[in-house]
C-alpha cells in the first residue's frame, strides 16, 4: 500500500485530505510543521509527500530543502500545495528542490489533484 | 473552500438533493470563486503597485497558445450564446517569448469583458496581426460600449464604467488595471475603441522579443 504524507497545518485541509486519500486506499500520515515532516519523512519512508509552504517552526521550502540532501530524500515524490502566494519569490523558491507538482489549492480541482496523485504513485 | 464543495457537489445523496438546496450550494459556489478572483486580483495589484511583478519569459508558439485560450473560453461564450471567433492574420509566425501564465490571464481577461457586457446572440471576436516586429491583438466585440468619458478612466484602479455597473455589479474594476500594467511591463501598449450601445475593442500591441 502506498504512503502519502501530509504536510499541512490548516485543519481543515488536513482533515479533507486525510479521510479522501485513506478512502481511496492509500495510507497516510500526517504532520502539521516542517521540523515533523522532515522526521517523518525519513522514519517512515512515503512515497509521496503534500507539502504546504507556509508551515509553522520549518517552512514547507526550507523542509523540502533539507529533505533533497539526504540520501533517502533525493527521490521522493513531492506535490506542493499552497493558498494563494502574494510573494512569487517563493514559488521561484519551491520549484527549485524539484517538487512533481506544484498546485494552488484555489486553482486546481479536487478530483484533478486525485488525478495527479494516482499517476505519481503508479508510475 | 472550494475542494469541500466539490466533493459535496459529486456525492450521490447530493444529486437527489431539492433543487433549492442546489441552488444555494450554486450561489456558495459562484460566490466562493467571486472572492477567489477578488483575493487574486489584490494580489496582483499589490505586486504591481510594488514593483514586484516577476516575469518569467519562455518560449512558446503563439498560435497554439492562443488558440488554445480561445478554446477555453468557448464554454463560457456557449453558455451565453455568444459566438467567439479566433481570426489569425500572419503567415508563418514562429515563437514568441513571453511569461506565459500572464498572457494568458491578460488575453482571458479581455475576452471575459467582452462575453460579460455583451448580450446573448451577440459576438466576440479576437484578431491577431503582424505588423513589422509588433504582434496585435484585437478584442472586438457587440456589447453595451463605453461612454467616451469612461474609456478615459478605464485602465484605472478601481474604475468601473457607469454601465459595467448596471450590467455586472460584482465586478472589482481591477482587471484591466492589471492587464494594462503587465502590457506596458512587457513594452506594449493597450488602447479602446468604443461606441455606446454598439461595441467595443481593445488593441493590444507588443513588441515581438525573442529569446537572448
Amino acid at each position: 500500500m502506498k504512503k502519502i504524507l501530509i504536510a499541512e497545518d490548516e485543519p481543515a485541509y488536513l482533515k479533507l485530505l486525510n479521510s479522501q486519500l485513506t478512502q481511496k486506499g492509500y495510507t497516510v500520515i500526517e504532520a502539521s510543521d516542517g521540523k515533523k515532516a522532515l522526521e517523518k519523512a525519513k522514519s517512515e519512508n512515503p512515497d509521496l509527500i503534500l507539502l504546504d509552504i507556509r508551515l509553522p517552526i520549518m517552512d514547507g521550502m526550507s523542509m523540502l530543502s533539507l529533505l533533497r540532501k539526504q540520501e533517502k530524500g533525493k527521490k521522493v515524490k513531492v506535490i506542493i500545495l499552497t493558498n494563494l502566494e502574494p510573494d512569487e519569490t517563493i514559488v521561484g523558491k519551491a520549484v527549485r528542490d524539484k517538487p512533481s507538482y506544484y498546485f494552488v489549492k484555489s486553482d486546481i480541482r479536487f478530483n484533478d489533484l486525485l488525478e495527479k496523485i494516482n499517476e505519481l504513485l503508479a508510475e | 473552500m472550494k475542494w469541500y464543495l466539490e466533493i459535496l457537489e459529486s456525492e450521490n445523496d447530493f444529486k437527489k438533493a431539492p433543487i433549492t438546496i442546489r441552488k444555494h450550494f450554486d450561489e456558495i459556489y459562484k460566490n466562493n470563486e467571486r472572492v477567489l478572483s477578488l483575493v487574486r486580483d489584490l494580489l496582483s495589484v499589490t505586486r504591481i503597485d510594488q514593483g514586484r511583478v516577476k516575469n518569467l519569459p519562455k518560449s512558446a508558439n503563439l498560435t497554439s497558445v492562443i488558440k488554445k485560450i480561445v478554446e477555453q473560453m468557448q464554454i463560457m461564450a456557449e453558455k451565453k450564446k455568444i459566438t467567439l471567433h479566433l481570426k489569425i492574420h500572419y503567415g508563418k509566425m514562429s515563437s514568441i517569448y513571453i511569461d506565459i501564465v500572464r498572457f494568458q490571464e491578460v488575453i482571458e481577461n479581455l475576452i471575459t469583458n467582452a462575453i460579460e457586457y455583451t448580450a446573448p446572440s451577440g459576438k466576440v471576436d479576437v484578431f491577431v496581426n503582424k505588423l513589422d516586429s509588433s504582434l496585435i491583438i484585437r478584442v472586438k466585440d457587440t456589447g453595451i460600449g463605453i461612454s467616451p468619458y469612461d474609456q478615459n478612466k478605464l485602465f484605472t484602479k478601481f474604475f468601473r464604467a457607469e454601465k459595467s455597473i448596471e450590467y455586472n455589479p460584482e465586478g472589482s474594476g481591477l482587471g484591466l488595471y492589471i492587464v494594462k500594467s503587465y502590457v506596458e511591463g512587457w513594452g506594449g501598449k493597450i488602447s479602446v475603441k468604443s461606441t455606446l450601445g454598439k461595441g467595443s475593442t481593445f488593441i493590444i500591441t507588443l513588441p515581438i522579443s525573442q529569446k537572448k
